[in-house]
């Protein structure tokens, strides 16, 4: 099954409903690759996991980017976009 | 220099890559993957192989019972033939409706031969559509991560691979799904104020609005606010036109004050997005109850906030003032993942779970 990825809008997350993910190298400037363990980082059986062509870990670090944004204070239309959307509950 | 050493398992892999000097690569997919894939092998060798045979509908069959049907039964279970319902029947009955998401009765009853006459065939496909569902995992989803199956209504906590706690959730209603999605939580925030989506504004605050005037918004515990830019002013609510909120012809921003009542409960965490999903706190303890915990609007609501809030940032209720919206950084960002399973490997075996949402019809289909 060929599944994409697709971001939630200018947001820091992802829709995983139609994805598949490749796993590429660890991204290390990411927020995720600084929380991973090298114990994991073998390789294992099974052969899927192979298409699509972006990783979780680069999907983080574009989060990354949009949240220094954030953190350095600036409010863009993506952040009135996510506080448009507001909290469901 | 990398390998791949695809087929192998993780022990064979970093021997082979010690042996080969090379590096191996980054696990392609989740524990959890493997996990199923190795259920899946044990579910067709226990029942795929069986002969398909059908059994007439009718009525329960229970210990005891002889005929045509209990031969039948017999013959589509893997037993040598016969026309009575024994211990060993019962056994296996149980055994197969154990394997099948039904309750582990051991008598055959319609659910029970509507599965058997199913086949394995729609089983083993529904396992392969969860199978790609687990697909959208990271293989390395970091040192610590959540992850929510939203199927399940379950929350689980986990450190160096390893689920370390798991507590009941609450997830959307039908009408009102959580997606599957993945997000990094950076931050908490004690006693929040709920920021109210426009759609559910116009649904419950505006005809109140309307009908019971603007002083109601107040009296209710809500603010309204100028704008959604960040340094939006508290406006009174009656400088709203609400029956064009309720009419969909404007919208306004709204959110409820913090406090026992609020939506959000005591504390929520954050990974901003434009959906409007986070998990949080709720103060409606009731909807834990049971295993159909389908009540929220799409959020996750997370049944003991205060341990996720410590496992998270090592604060707890007690650290939180009476002040309002006390935003609380994570030292390390924590990835969430929320995916959607109605057939997830078990401690022994595959468990089937209600399909809530209707979307392995769906997912079939793709």
């Amino acid at each position: 099954m060929n599944r994409k990825i697709i971001f939630a809008g200018g947001a820091s997350a992802l829709l995983l409903g139609t994805v598949a993910i490749a796993q590429t190298a660890p991204d290390t400037s990411s927020t995720a690759g600084r929380g991973s363990d090298s114990s994991m980082s073998s390789a294992t059986a099974g052969s899927a996991g192979q298409a699509g062509s972006m990783s979780g870990q680069s999907a983080v670090s574009d989060q990354d980017a949009a949240m220094s944004a954030d953190q350095a204070g600036t409010d863009s239309a993506a952040d009135a976009d996510m506080r448009m959307a507001g909290e469901r509950g | 220099m990398s390998a791949c050493l695809i087929g192998l398992s993780g022990g064979e892999a970093r021997q082979q890559a010690h042996d080969a000097n090379v590096a191996p690569v980054q696990r392609v997919v989740h524990p959890l993957y493997e996990q199923l894939q190795r259920q899946l092998a044990a579910y067709e060798a226990s029942w795929a192989q069986l002969p398909q045979t059908p059994v007439r509908p009718g009525p329960t069959l229970t210990k005891g019972a002889v005929g045509e049907r209990v031969a039948a039964l017999r013959h589509r279970l893997g037993l040598p033939s016969g026309e009575r319902f024994d211990t060993v029947l019962a056994a296996r009955v149980s055994a197969f409706q154990s394997a099948h998401g039904l309750p582990p009765t051991g008598d055959a009853n319609a659910a029970t031969v509507a599965a058997l006459n199913k086949g394995a065939g729609p089983y083993e496909d529904l396992i392969q559509l969860n199978l790609d569902r687990l697909r959208a995992l990271p293989g390395d989803p970091g040192r610590r991560y959540l992850l929510v199956d939203v199927a399940a209504a379950r929350l689980w906590l986990y450190e160096n691979g390893r689920p370390v706690h798991s507590m009941r959730v609450v997830v959307g209603k039908p009408d009102q799904q959580t997606p599957e999605m993945m997000g990094v939580i950076r931050y908490m925030v004690f006693n929040p104020y709920w920021n109210l989506p426009p759609d559910i504004t116009r649904a419950s605050i505006a005809p109140n609005a309307t009908k019971y005037g603007p002083e109601w918004v107040s009296d209710a515990g809500y603010e309204v606010l100028s704008s959604w830019a960040s340094d939006a002013a508290v406006v009174r609510p009656a400088t709203i036109e609400w029956r064009a909120v309720a009419a969909g012809d404007e919208v306004v921003r709204v959110r409820q004050r913090p406090g026992p009542g609020n939506m959000m409960g005591r504390v929520k965490f954050m990974f901003p997005n434009s959906r409007g999903i986070y998990l949080h706190d709720t103060p409606h303890r009731r909807a834990f109850a049971g295993d159909a915990r389908v009540a929220s609007a799409g959020c996750v609501r997370v049944e003991d906030a205060e341990r996720l809030a410590r496992w998270l940032a090592g604060v707890g209720f007690e650290d939180a003032t009476g002040a309002p919206e006390q935003r609380i950084d994570l030292a390390q960002p924590v990835p969430v993942y929320l995916i959607y399973l109605t057939a997830s490997p078990g401690a022994d075996q595959i468990v089937f779970r209600p399909d809530i949402y209707q979307r392995d019809r769906q997912g079939a289909s793709t």
